[in-house]
């Protein structure tokens, strides 16, 4: 038994003052990024009815913290904050305000497994685009992925692109039945390709295909990958997909970018509203996933609208210790001054220090001795020591260079405007 | 470059690995010697490797702590951890089987059966999912073949390999599992970003295997 007083629940954790500055300072980078790209940050409740997630499928649903409410409704805590949106742009806007850029960085809630390193409460920060179809929108939003994980100071990391369509394609093609089909798709979702290889060996389908599922694992890259399975297929869905994803490869290269995405043509959808590209975001350093992403055209078509939307997420917590160990810096505010009085010089004290505060500095108070003042601003890193001799005089220590000077507090008002 | 990290199961599972990998130019001397270091380095072939417990592996290669781990797939199903199961390596084959005394053949469908087994998600899957049958189950940590000859439980859910333990103590294979062997794991992110050297091990280790 563990004395609950004292601990957090699985998965949810406290965040100290300088873990937190950090967070927020990658946070802070991120959002330029979305800014820069034309997007408006948008906010959701944390609460939703469990119907808005509906679409997202079955094994998304057990991950869910779900409750009854007092009105009977049952509750989940979002998981994901694309339904969520959806939700927003289907209900409070009308066809001719699209397309609409939409971002967000806020909390998710998720029963992630224990103990497996991941949180379940965590950060997300990402984008939809919504009412922007086709080729265009995709490539806006990769464009816009590689940026932040650019903007971040990463470089070692690809971006897995995929077609929702693909394999599908490829399997009809093949004439396997849908019950092998699902079995097939199951396996891959399971990244367990020794059970995909028994599945399909059993099969009779032309040598071509059968080769080439079995070697799934192995197409993954350049856009070599798309040339070569061209060769192989015949029929429109499998061919389509390919020649969409060339497309998505030539833009990429047009703006020099390719070398940070590769294809890879074993993706199945997972979550069951993708259309269309699905991509998720690796990084050296990392063994999770840090972004993903997609289209998911179909999603409206659950909130009675019909718009066509794409999207990613970038974990925030996954980058986290990848970018501390890369030496990535963030802008912090932090204290600079000292206040420093005893009873003599304390209504000159506070209410000097409302005035400094609003002119901009980042003063903390400390009523006691001089020497046991300037060992502790020595200690927390500030810069100076303003001592309140009595409501008149001020004497200030400048930490760093050991100099001290004393001068009046009208004068001292007088130098900061 | 980067180093690509295997992580090993300890035993006889290792020293087989070490020797097919030397087959494709993988190998490492300093593993040879009799030290007391953890983790073994080949520079010249920018490889790291290291001995773990069987069970430990799959969450090693999870974690990307290592990017390939050469582990049974008995462990891979009882871990069940989110890595790529790339290849079956085709050595160390065993089984998963229900063991008894004879006599409990009838009993073997019953929801009264008690089941002792270490493999407690295997047994699980095979029990629920598979006979959809409501059994008992123990959950012991050695010997399980204990536990049906001093009547613990009907039977156990274990790897068997030769048989010969079991016919030691009276026991006999009453239903087979399923077929076990070394898998190939790889690690989700290592399977992206150093995909070039895995592609060429797997392709490697095919041809030698083919």
């Amino acid at each position: 038994m563990i004395n609950k007083r004292l601990h957090t629940p699985e998965g949810v954790k406290d965040f100290k003052p300088e873990e937190y500055a950090y967070k927020k300072g990658i946070e802070k980078i991120i959002e330029t990024t979305f800014i820069s790209n034309g997007y408006r940050r948008v906010n959701t409740p944390t609460l939703e009815f469990s119907e808005v997630f509906a679409e997202v499928g079955s094994d998304a649903e057990l991950e869910r913290y779900r409750f009854l409410s007092r009105e009977g409704d049952i509750l989940v805590m979002r998981s994901d904050m694309t339904p969520a949106i959806c939700r927003l742009a289907a209900t409070a806007y009308s066809n001719e305000d699209l397309p609409l850029r939409f971002y967000y960085i806020e909390n998710m809630f998720r029963y992630n497994e224990k103990n497996q390193g991941k949180q379940r409460e965590f950060t997300q920060g990402g984008i939809e685009l919504i009412g922007e179809a086709g080729i265009e929108g995709d490539c806006e939003v990769l464009i816009c992925a590689v940026s932040s994980l650019l903007n971040l100071g990463l470089d070692s990391f690809k971006i897995d692109i995929g077609h929702s369509e693909f394999l599908e394609g490829a399997l009809e093609e093949a004439g396997v039945s849908d019950e092998a089909s699902s079995k097939i798709k199951a396996a891959i979702i399971d990244k367990n390709y020794v059970k995909v290889s028994e599945i399909i060996d059993s099969l009779d389908i032309k040598k071509e295909i059968k080769d080439f599922l079995c070697d799934l694992p192995l197409y993954l890259g350049g856009s070599e990958v798309l040339s070569k399975a061209v060769e192989i297929f015949s029929s429109e869905k499998p061919l389509r997909a390919l020649e969409y994803m060339q497309k998505i490869s030539d833009c990429l290269k047009g703006c020099g970018l390719d070398k940070y995405v590769s294809f890879d043509l074993g993706i199945v959808p997972q979550l069951e509203y993708y259309t269309g590209i699905i991509f998720r975001g690796y990084a050296l350093g990392s063994g999770y996933s840090v972004l993903s992403g997609g289209r998911y055209d179909r999603l409206s078509l659950s909130f009675e609208r019909s718009f066509s939307a794409v999207g990613f997420a970038l974990k925030i917590d996954e980058l986290i210790p990848l970018l501390e160990n890369k030496g990535v810096k963030v802008k912090k505010k932090k204290t600079d001054t000292l206040l420093l009085y005893s009873e003599k010089g304390k209504n000159a004290a506070l209410s000097t220090g409302i005035k400094l505060r609003k002119g901009g500095m980042n003063i903390e108070n400390y009523y006691g001795e001089i020497d046991k003042a300037i060992k502790y601003a020595e200690d927390k890193g500030l810069g100076g020591v303003i001592y309140f001799i009595d409501n008149e005089n001020v004497k200030l220590y400048n930490v760093n260079e050991g100099e001290e000077t004393v001068v009046k507090i009208s004068e001292l008002l007088g130098a900061e405007e | 470059m980067e180093y690509l990290t295997f992580a090993l199961a300890k035993g006889r599972l290792a020293e087989k690995a070490m020797e097919v990998l030397s087959h494709i130019g993988i190998d490492c001397e300093e593993m040879k010697e009799n030290s007391r270091k953890l983790i073994f380095t080949n520079e010249d072939i920018k490889c790291r490797f290291f001995l773990a417990k069987a069970q430990d592996v799959p969450t090693y290669v999870e974690h990307g702590a290592a990017d390939i781990g050469i582990v049974g797939l008995d462990t891979l199903l009882e871990e069940h951890k989110n890595l790529y199961q790339v290849m079956d390596l085709g050595f160390g084959k065993c089984r998963f089987a229900v063991a008894g005394k004879p006599d409990v053949k009838d009993k073997l469908d019953s929801n009264d059966l008690r089941v002792a087994t270490k493999y407690l998600n295997v047994a699980k899957d095979y029990y629920f999912n598979r006979k959809h049958q409501t059994v008992e189950f123990i959950k012991l940590n050695g010997s399980v073949e204990l536990a049906p000859v001093v009547g613990l439980t009907d039977v156990i859910v274990d790897i068997v390999e030769t048989g010969s333990t079991l016919k030691a103590n009276g026991l006999e294979v009453l239903e087979e599992v399923c077929p076990l062997s070394a898998r190939l794991a790889v690690n989700r992110v290592s399977m992206k970003l150093k995909h070039d050297r895995i592609t060429e091990i797997i392709r490697g280790l095919k041809e030698i295997e083919g």
